[in-house]
C-alpha cells in the first residue's frame, strides 16, 4: 500500500472533535469501518483479512475488560495505529501500537501519550496509569518524561523487535493531588528480607518404578502434574483455612467449581497463553499448591510465573524453591522462553525473598497498583533471563533416591 | 478409585453436626459461618436462593454451576450462611467487590423470623469486615426493607451507618416499606481522608418542583414509532443509527463534569448493550431516544434501569448529547414523558436516582422534576485526588400524580 495523499473527498472527521485531537493524529474509538486498516491497527505479526477483522471488532471485542481506540491521522482520516485502554481498578494500562512501516511513527506515538495521558490522568482522574513502552521509544520515552511520569521498572529483553531483545519500560502517571496527600511512592525505600543471593537449582528427582499419574516434572520432594478436578477440590479446602493475609490478595474463598474452572478451561494440547500445574507432595501425593506460566507469548518467548502455596503446612520447608526450579526448567528448556517475570506486592517480602533466592532479579517497582490500607500498594518486579537460570550454580545429584509407586497409576 | 484421595476432610454426611465451622479459620461468627456453595447445597436451595418464585434442585445445581461458580472470587461471590451448631445452610450472603466500593445483602429463609434477621445480620457484618477491612475496598453498601429491623440494628451496632432512606420501595407481607441505605466505611481510608459525611454538596438552582406538562392530544399523525409524544419531544425506541449519533457527539462534548472527564461510547457494545434489552420478555432495562418533533432529530436519551416489576421500582437516567438542547426544557419534557411511561404504563410505584456530587446541574433538574432528596451514598467512586459521593433522590407516583399540570411556555427554561 503506498501513502495516499489527502484524497479530494477527506471528511477530515476531527474538525468538531473536542478532545483527544492533536496536531497530526487523533483518536476515537474503534468501528467497523476500521477493518480494512486491521494491520495498521493490531500489534500482531499474524496476517488478519478485513473480514476477519470486522468480525473482531463487532463481537470479539464486546463486553471485553478493555476498549481499543482507533489512531488516525488528522490530514486525510486513515487510521495508522490504535491505543488500548486495559480497565484495572484504580491503576488501567494502556498500550500504544502506531504502524512502524510509517515513517513518522515514533512521533505519533508521542503525540498519543501527549493527548492520553492529560486526558485520563487531569481529566478523568485516574489514580495510576500504567504505561508499559519498549525502551526503543525514544521519542515517546521522552514525552513521557516531560509530562512527569515515573519510570518504575525495566525488565530486561522482554520484547523481540526486528531481530533484537528489547527491554520494556514500566512508566507510570501518578495523578498530583493523591500524590500531594499521599507523598510520591518512589521515593519511599523498597523493604527486603533474607539475603537476596540466589541458591543452587535442585538436581531433578528420580524415579524408580512407575512414576506418580500424571506428573510431568519431578523433584526430590515434589512434582508438577496436569491441574485436575480434585487438585482443584485440595486447593479449595486450604483456602478456607488461611490465616496469612499479605501475600496480595487477601484471603479469597472458592467453590470447588470455580477453583476447577479458573485452571481447566484452557483447551489442551495446542499453545496457549495460561498453562497452571498442581504441585504434588512426594512423600504422601497431596496437592499442595499450584504454579504455572500466564501470559505466555511465544513469539517475544516471555511468561509470567506465579506459585501459591495453599497447604500453610507445607510453607518455609524448600519445597516452593524445588518447584519453581522444575517451573522454570519446563519455561526455558521445554517451552524455550527467553524470559520470565514475576510480580509481588511490594509488602509480601517472604515472596520476593523467595524470587531472589530462586534467581530472580529485581526489574523495579509498579507503582499504586491496587487499594490498601488508607493508601495505595506498590507491586516489586522480578525478571530472569533463560541464560542466567542455565548459568545458575547446581546442586549435586541426591546420593539416594527413594521409589515412589502408584498402584494402578 | 484405585488413585489415593487428597480428601483432608470428612464428606458432609461423615461429619458430626456442628463442626463444620472448624473446617475454615475465617469468616466465622458467633451463630452463624460463612463457606462456598457446594454442589450438595442446590437441596437447600429454598433457604438460601433470594428468590420469590419456586426453585427446584435441578435448576439449583445448574445455577450453581452457571453462575456461582462463574464468579470471579476477587470480584463477586455469593457464600452460604451456615447454623454453626448444626452445619444447616439458613442462607445465603453476597458481596460484589467489582471495582473500589463493595455492596452486600443477604437472605435467610424468612420462616426463621427475628432468629433469622439476627443470623443475616452477623453474615452481613463477617463478610463486610473482610471486603474492606481485609480486601480494602473504600466503602461497602448495604441496602435493606426497613421492615429488618434487627439486621438494620445489627449493622448499625457494628459500625454501619444509615445514610439514605428511599420511600415505600419494598412489599413485604401486602405493605409497603421504605429502603434503607447503610454504609460502611474502609476505617484506614478514614484516617486519611477524613470522615465524607461533613463533605458539603453544592447546590443550584431553586430546588422548587414546577409543574409537569400538559399530556399532548395529536392532531395529526404520530411521529414514526414514537410512543410517548410531548408538545416538543417525543419519545422512541434507541437504533443503531442513534447510537452512532450519540457517539459523534461524544466526541465534540466540551462538559466534564457529567461523568468526570469526557468519554467516548463504542458504538458495538452500546447497540448491542441496546438490543439485548430489547429483546428481552420483561427487559430489566428500557431505553428510549428523544427526539425533537419538528425535525425527528435525536437530542438524548432517557431510560429506566433494574425495573423490579415485583417491588414496581426503577432507576431513572437521562442524558442529552446535543449542547443546543440543553437547558431549554427539552430534557425536562422528555423526563416527564418518561415519568408517565413509568407510572402510568409500567405502573411503578416509586423511581430512584442517584447524581455525582459535582454534577449539580443534573440535580437541580431532578429537584425541578419532583423527585425528593433521599440522602447521600459516599465514597463510590474516584474524583480529583479522592473517593467522591452520590446525592439520591427518590419519587413516588402518588407525589407526580399530585403535581400540578401545566402548560408549558415554549421559552421557559
Amino acid at each position: 500500500m503506498s501513502e495516499s495523499p489527502t484524497p479530494a473527498s477527506a471528511v477530515l472527521e476531527s474538525l468538531g472533535q473536542t478532545f483527544l485531537v492533536g496536531e497530526e493524529i487523533y483518536l476515537r474509538r474503534i468501528e467497523k469501518r476500521d477493518a480494512r486498516a486491521v494491520m495498521s491497527l493490531r500489534d500482531t505479526v499474524w496476517p488478519q483479512s478485513p473480514a476477519v477483522a470486522e468480525t473482531w471488532i463487532a463481537e470479539g471485542l464486546r463486553n471485553k475488560p478493555f476498549g481499543v481506540w482507533t489512531v488516525v491521522r488528522k490530514a486525510d482520516d486513515r487510521p495508522v495505529g490504535s491505543m488500548t485502554l486495559y480497565h484495572r481498578n484504580i491503576a488501567p494500562i494502556i498500550t500504544v501500537h502506531i504502524d512502524p512501516l510509517h515513517a513518522a511513527a515514533g512521533r505519533w506515538t508521542a503525540e498519543v501519550y501527549r493527548l492520553v495521558v492529560p486526558w485520563l490522568r487531569d481529566e478523568t482522574h485516574t489514580v495510576s496509569l500504567q504505561l508499559p513502552i519498549a525502551a526503543n521509544q525514544g521519542e515517546a520515552i521522552a514525552e513521557l518524561e516531560a509530562m512527569g511520569c515515573i519510570c518504575g521498572a525495566r525488565f530486561r529483553e522482554m520484547l523481540r523487535v526486528d531481530g533484537h531483545w528489547v527491554d520494556l519500560l514500566r512508566y507510570v502517571a501518578l495523578h498530583p493531588r493523591w500524590q500531594e496527600r499521599l507523598g510520591n511512592p518512589a521515593e519511599t525505600p523498597i523493604a527486603r528480607s533474607g539475603s537476596g543471593l540466589p541458591q543452587p537449582v535442585p538436581p531433578v528427582g528420580k524415579v524408580t518404578g512407575t512414576p506418580p499419574k500424571g506428573a510431568m516434572a519431578i523433584g526430590e520432594r515434589v512434582y508438577l502434574k496436569a491441574f485436575d478436578k480434585e487438585d482443584a477440590e485440595a486447593l479449595s479446602r486450604f483456602n478456607r483455612v488461611e490465616t496469612e493475609t499479605f501475600f496480595g490478595h487477601s484471603r479469597i474463598l472458592t467453590t470447588d467449581g470455580n477453583k476447577v474452572r479458573s485452571r481447566l478451561e484452557e483447551p489442551s494440547f495446542t499453545l496457549r497463553d495460561y498453562i497452571p500445574f498442581a504441585i504434588r507432595r512426594r512423600s504422601d501425593d497431596r496437592t499442595i499448591g499450584d504454579c504455572g506460566l500466564e501470559g505466555i507469548d511465544f513469539v517475544h518467548q516471555s511468561a509470567e510465573s506465579y506459585s501459591w502455596f495453599f497447604d500453610p503446612s507445607a510453607r518455609g520447608q524448600g519445597l516452593g524453591f524445588e518447584a519453581k526450579h522444575l517451573l522454570l526448567s519446563y519455561a526455558f528448556d521445554t517451552l524455550g522462553l527467553h524470559s520470565v517475570q514475576s510480580y509481588v506486592l511490594e509488602e509480601n517480602l517472604r515472596s520476593a525473598a523467595a524470587l531472589r533466592k530462586q534467581g530472580y532479579t529485581e526489574a523495579g517497582r509498579l507503582f499504586w497498583k491496587q487499594l490498601g490500607a488508607g493508601g495505595f500498594q506498590n507491586q516489586i518486579v522480578f525478571d530472569i533471563l533463560a541464560d542466567e537460570w542455565r548459568a545458575l550454580p547446581r546442586s549435586a545429584e541426591p546420593t539416594s533416591t527413594a521409589s515412589i509407586s502408584h498402584e494402578g497409576a | 478409585m484405585t488413585t489415593p484421595s487428597t480428601e483432608s476432610t470428612p464428606t458432609a454426611t461423615e461429619r458430626v453436626p456442628g463442626t463444620g465451622h472448624t473446617e475454615q479459620t475465617f469468616l466465622i461468627g458467633e451463630h452463624v459461618y460463612l463457606r462456598p456453595i457446594a454442589a450438595a447445597d442446590a437441596k437447600a436451595a429454598t433457604a438460601w436462593r433470594d428468590t420469590i418464585f419456586p426453585v427446584s434442585t435441578e435448576r439449583t445445581e445448574d445455577y450453581i454451576k452457571e453462575t456461582i461458580d462463574k464468579q470471579d472470587p476477587f470480584k463477586e461471590i455469593t457464600l452460604a450462611l451456615v447454623r454453626k451448631a448444626d452445619d444447616v445452610v439458613v442462607g445465603s450472603i453476597h458481596a460484589n467487590f467489582a471495582w473500589i466500593a463493595a455492596d452486600f445483602s443477604g437472605h435467610v429463609d424468612p420462616l426463621y423470623g427475628e432468629q433469622g434477621q439476627a443470623w443475616k445480620a452477623e453474615g452481613i457484618v463477617l463478610v463486610a469486615q473482610w471486603v474492606v477491612n481485609e480486601q480494602h475496598a473504600i466503602s461497602g453498601l448495604c441496602q435493606l426493607p426497613a421492615s429488618e429491623t434487627v439486621v438494620i440494628a445489627g449493622l448499625a451496632q457494628a459500625g454501619f451507618r444509615e445514610v439514605a432512606r428511599f420511600r415505600e420501595w419494598f412489599i413485604r407481607d401486602g405493605k409497603r416499606v421504605d429502603k434503607v441505605a447503610l454504609e460502611y466505611l474502609n476505617a484506614s481510608w478514614v484516617a486519611t481522608l477524613g470522615d465524607p459525611a461533613t463533605d458539603e454538596l453544592p447546590r443550584a438552582g431553586t430546588g422548587e418542583a414546577r409543574p409537569v406538562p400538559e399530556k399532548v392530544t395529536l392532531e395529526s399523525d404520530p411521529p414514526e414509532n414514537a410512543i410517548l409524544v410531548g408538545k416538543r419531544v417525543y419519545l422512541r425506541p434507541p437504533t443503531r443509527e442513534d447510537v452512532e449519533e450519540v457517539v459523534k457527539y461524544s466526541r465534540r462534548e466540551t462538559e466534564t463534569f457529567f461523568d468526570i472527564g469526557r468519554h467516548m461510547p463504542d458504538i458495538e457494545g452500546f447497540a448491542d448493550w441496546n438490543e439485548t434489552s430489547q429483546k428481552e420478555e420483561f427487559p430489566r432495562w428500557v431505553r428510549f431516544s428523544a427526539c425533537l418533533r419538528e425535525t425527528g432529530e435525536v437530542i438524548g436519551e432517557v431510560g429506566l434501569f433494574d425495573v423490579d416489576l415485583i417491588n414496581r421500582t426503577a432507576e431513572s437516567a437521562s442524558f442529552f448529547h446535543r449542547p443546543e438542547y440543553r437547558g431549554g426544557g427539552y430534557g425536562s419534557e422528555a423526563k416527564q414523558l418518561m415519568m408517565e411511561y413509568a407510572f402510568d404504563r409500567l405502573g411503578l410505584h416509586v423511581i430512584q436516582s442517584w447524581v455525582y456530587f459535582p454534577n449539580t446541574r443534573s440535580a437541580a433538574a431532578l429537584r425541578k422534576q419532583g423527585y425528593t432528596e433521599a440522602g447521600r451514598i459516599h465514597w463510590r467512586f474516584i474524583n480529583e485526588g479522592t473517593w467522591e459521593n452520590f446525592i439520591v433522590f427518590d419519587f413516588l407516583a402518588s407525589e407526580w400524580r399530585a403535581m400540578p399540570r401545566k402548560d408549558w411556555d415554549q421559552a421557559a427554561g
